[in-house]
């Protein structure tokens, strides 16, 4: 279990969401490289080196096509490097495909690692205070969908053993269609179980109440506390000295007066706070098992 | 004190001619646990339902139902929800939300216990089940015995003061099934909780059981203590089906008393409800008569080999675990061939790559004679080979079964006479004539495993699996499907069978074989297989061991013991 998992769901659902929202909306080349940059080492540590090359693979193609494309569909920019099918190819033009290949990367791997440490029991947790019978429906619906799938796998195996045809498309839709309506009536009736067995307990009875797992502990609190403290300084250079990066016509500049460093840097440890966290919690147990 | 008290009970169902239940009178102590039996469709649901105000079925009662000396029916919801609980036998339906931890706290939370109780009573009962190592996981996950345990804890969680359960290990593999009645007994002795329990694995609770209550026809005609049950039924009902439903060392005691001459020196003792007890009783009372029962050979061996697994090994995924490890058998033609085994040695398994549906990364699967991949377009399934799933409900895409009998048939290119016409033989052949038109959920358990073997025949296989069928059937039930492998036998069908039902093998099978840690342990003709077996093995074998060897059922071992002089 990774430190981020062992959280408190708010606090790591609004570290997230600030994370990915900064990166999907400020265009600027600091910034998106530091979500880039944090995001691709917390996915790393979280899936495991061999699963994480992938990820990684795929995000780089995408950054490439991105810059490769997009001064074929876009001529802004002034600093022509070759004529292609008769219309310039730009550098600016050019380095925003990079930027803007980077910003799906970035919110795509941040993404990725919000599910890997987000489970269902999660958000049903954060709703179940605003929405009980909500979270109810959802957990009663995640209980469904596995239990609806593996009734299918059996039927089509049974299918498959009876020699039904599947070999024409014709043939496959018949099947699926039949397999479906069968699960639907499957459905149907275990549904009533459920319903009995809801009631049987209690359903409906009294108020509800709801229980779950989390605590907001001291580290939950500390963790805030270091998030919190990041976000305002990087959001004061970024609501005082801007946050737009020029791309076109011309490059603009990325200002470097103190205030304007101060809060890239902020955002920058921000992002990589995870990646902080979870090898900080793998040296100590590096460290406890040597001590053993 | 009784806790229930029921005076002149009577139900009908709106739509059903004769009554459901007739004029029953039954009070039931708390802390007693009574053990309620009875064929299929006796009415011991309907009873346990109508002790469970929520799931009272729908229809016309009569007499009066006491819980704690006031009407059940003015009984308020929460007291109802929190001191009577129910587990039924579908698993899988009762669990209602997706993590074990809130299925646990789901009736506390109905109950609007505070969040402080609710952690604290969860944790208890996790501990108390020994659910802590798969507290986290999603329900999906779990297996059949787990869900099973899941479902009483989370039960058990609000602190009932009676539990009902009707069938609840019928469904579960016998490891699982054990597992599962051991801590329902710790629950009735530790914690003096009252059980009424529906079940046909009698051998196992009636030892621990207060009382058997016996059903035929929506009367209790027997209520006695376990003990007295064999006596009392034979009393009642001389050839009562559920006769041959009681423990075996109880059957063993009835068919001696028969014996001429035997009645009287078995007159002063306790009929036996364990193995041990009946071997003290024969020790005392019969002469130790060492004979060696003459072997049967298999009549099959020099058959050809129908089916052939050479060295299959297979794994679900490519890093996950061999399931198979080298499966070596060979299955003669016309043979009964039953397949044995614990949970995980990869029964299911083997015969899934038998028929086709699994490949194995290693190893040759030949049916007659011929590799299975070189059976293309589903020819392997046409005339040949057919293979009934553990659930067999899951065959059916129809909704009647006639329809549904139609579709396969027509896919195999059929027309509509020639349909017809091998519908009502088959249907004739296995008596589901009045079964054809109705709605296949509306059909018990036993006659859908006659629709789902029948249709297999449509097909007019040469080679039929059959994967668990003896899941869920009673007795009666069970012998019926002995009786119809057997004839299909007889026609020159080759049977396999996958069961964890020693006495439905015992009973059935020409070869027997133990799988175990993917490969094949043990083979051999049924007698010798189970005779040889110490703890594998029928309880009529463990009952007479180092009396007469080689004796796999109650009715040989009666014929052979002799009195001592």
């Amino acid at each position: 279990m990774s430190f981020f998992d062992s959280l408190h769901p708010a606090v790591s659902l609004i570290f997230f969401l600030g994370v990915i929202f900064c990166a999907a909306f400020f265009i600027n080349p600091v910034i998106t490289l530091s979500a880039l940059l944090g995001g691709l080492i917390f996915l790393c540590i979280l899936k495991g080196r061999r699963a994480f090359f992938k990820d990684f693979v795929f995000i780089l193609i995408l950054i490439l096509f991105s810059a490769a494309l997009n001064p074929l569909f876009s001529a802004e920019g002034s600093t022509v490097i070759l004529i292609l099918f008769g219309r310039p190819y730009t550098l600016e033009s050019l380095l925003y495909g990079i930027q803007a290949g980077a910003m799906i990367g970035a919110v795509l791997c941040w993404f990725k690692c919000l599910s890997e440490c987000f489970g269902s029991e999660k958000y049903l947790y954060l709703f179940s205070k605003a929405l009980p019978k909500f979270s109810l429906i959802l957990t009663i619906v995640f209980r469904y969908i596995p239990l609806i799938k593996e009734h299918i796998g059996k039927l089509r195996k049974a299918q498959k053993a009876l020699g039904v045809k599947d070999n024409s498309l014709k043939n496959k839709l018949t099947l699926s269609m039949r397999i479906f309506g069968s699960a639907v009536v499957y459905s149907l009736e275990s549904a009533v179980e459920t319903g009995n067995s809801m009631k049987a307990r209690g359903f409906g009875a009294a108020n509800r109440t709801s229980y779950s797992l989390f605590r907001f502990s001291l580290r939950d609190a500390v963790f805030s506390g270091v998030f919190f403290g990041l976000a305002i300084f990087s959001a004061m250079g970024f609501a005082f000295k801007g946050i737009e990066f020029e791309y076109y016509p011309n490059l603009g500049g990325i200002s470097a007066d103190t205030l304007s460093v101060f809060s890239y840097l902020s955002f920058f440890v921000l992002c990589l706070m995870p990646a902080i966290c979870e090898i900080k919690e793998n040296l100590k147990w590096r460290y406890l098992r040597l001590r053993v | 004190m009784a806790i229930f008290e029921i005076k002149g009970l009577s139900f009908k169902y709106p739509e059903s001619e004769g009554f459901a239940l007739k004029n029953i009178n039954l009070s039931i102590n708390e802390g007693e646990m009574a053990l309620l039996c009875g064929v299929s469709g006796c009415g011991k649901t309907t009873l346990l339902r109508l002790l469970k105000k929520e799931l009272s079925p729908f229809g016309e009662t009569h007499g009066e139902i006491l819980y704690d000396g006031a009407p059940l029916w003015e009984l308020n919801e929460k007291r109802s929800a929190k001191e009577i609980g129910f587990v039924s036998q579908y698993s899988d339906g009762q669990i209602v939300t997706d993590k074990v931890f809130s299925e646990l706290s789901f009736g506390l939370e109905s109950l609007g216990e505070n969040p402080q109780t609710i952690r604290l009573k969860v944790g208890e009962m996790a501990s108390y089940f020994g659910i802590g190592e798969w507290f986290r996981k999603n329900t999906s996950e779990l297996s059949g015995g787990q869900k099973q345990i899941l479902n009483l804890a989370s039960v058990i969680v609000t602190q009932p003061r009676v539990l009902i359960f009707d069938e609840p290990t019928s469904r579960l593999d016998p490891n699982s099934a054990s597992a599962f009645i051991n801590i329902l007994e710790k629950l009735n002795k530790e914690l003096g909780t009252t059980v009424i329990i529906a079940e046909h694995r009698l051998d196992e609770l009636s030892p621990m059981a207060d009382r058997i209550l016996i059903m035929d026809n929506g009367e209790i005609i027997v209520n006695t203590s376990p003990e007295k049950a064999g006596e009392a039924l034979r009393k009642a009902a001389p050839a009562h089906p559920m006769l041959s439903a009681l423990p075996a060392p109880v059957r063993l005691f009835e068919l001696l008393k028969k014996q001429e001459g035997t009645n009287k020196a078995l007159s002063g003792k306790t009929p036996p409800l364990t193995v041990k007890a009946a071997r003290e009783i024969i020790a005392d009372c019969f002469a130790a008569e060492k004979a060696q029962r003459a072997k049967n050979a298999n009549p099959h061996k020099d058959n050809e080999s129908v089916l052939e697994l050479k060295d299959v090994w297979f794994r679900y995924e490519r890093d996950s675990e061999d399931v198979l490890r080298g499966v070596n058998l060979a299955v003669k033609k016309n043979e009964a061939y039953f397949l044995l085994g614990g949970n995980g040695a990869g029964k299911t398994t083997t015969v899934n790559v038998a028929a086709g549906l699994l490949k194995p990364y290693r190893g040759k699967v030949k049916v007659k004679g011929k590799d299975i991949k070189g059976y293309k377009n589903g020819s392997l399934y046409k005339n040949l080979l057919a293979l009934l799933p553990q659930d067999p409900l899951t065959l059916f895409l129809e909704q009647k079964v006639s329809d549904d009998f139609r579709f396969v048939l027509k896919n195999q290119g059929l027309s509509e006479t020639d349909c017809k016409e091998r519908i009502s033989k088959v249907s004739e052949k296995l008596k589901i004539e009045n079964l054809l038109d109705m709605h296949i959920l509306d059909i018990s358990g036993g006659e859908t495993q006659k629709c789902a073997i029948a249709k297999m025949l449509l097909l007019s296989p040469e080679i039929l699996i059959l994967d668990e069928p003896t899941k869920g059937l009673d007795a009666a039930a069970k012998r019926d499907l002995g009786m119809l492998l057997k004839s299909l036998k007889s026609e020159g069908i080759t049977i396999i069978t996958v069961t964890h039902d020693i006495d439905f093998a015992a009973e059935f099978a020409d070869r027997c074989a133990l799988l175990f840690d993917g490969a094949v342990a043990a083979e051999g003709a049924a007698r010798e297989f189970f005779g040889e077996n110490f703890f594998y093995t029928t309880a009529a074998c463990r009952i007479s061991k180092g009396f007469i060897d080689g004796v796999l059922t109650v009715e040989e071992l009666a014929n052979n013991l002799r009195l001592k002089d």
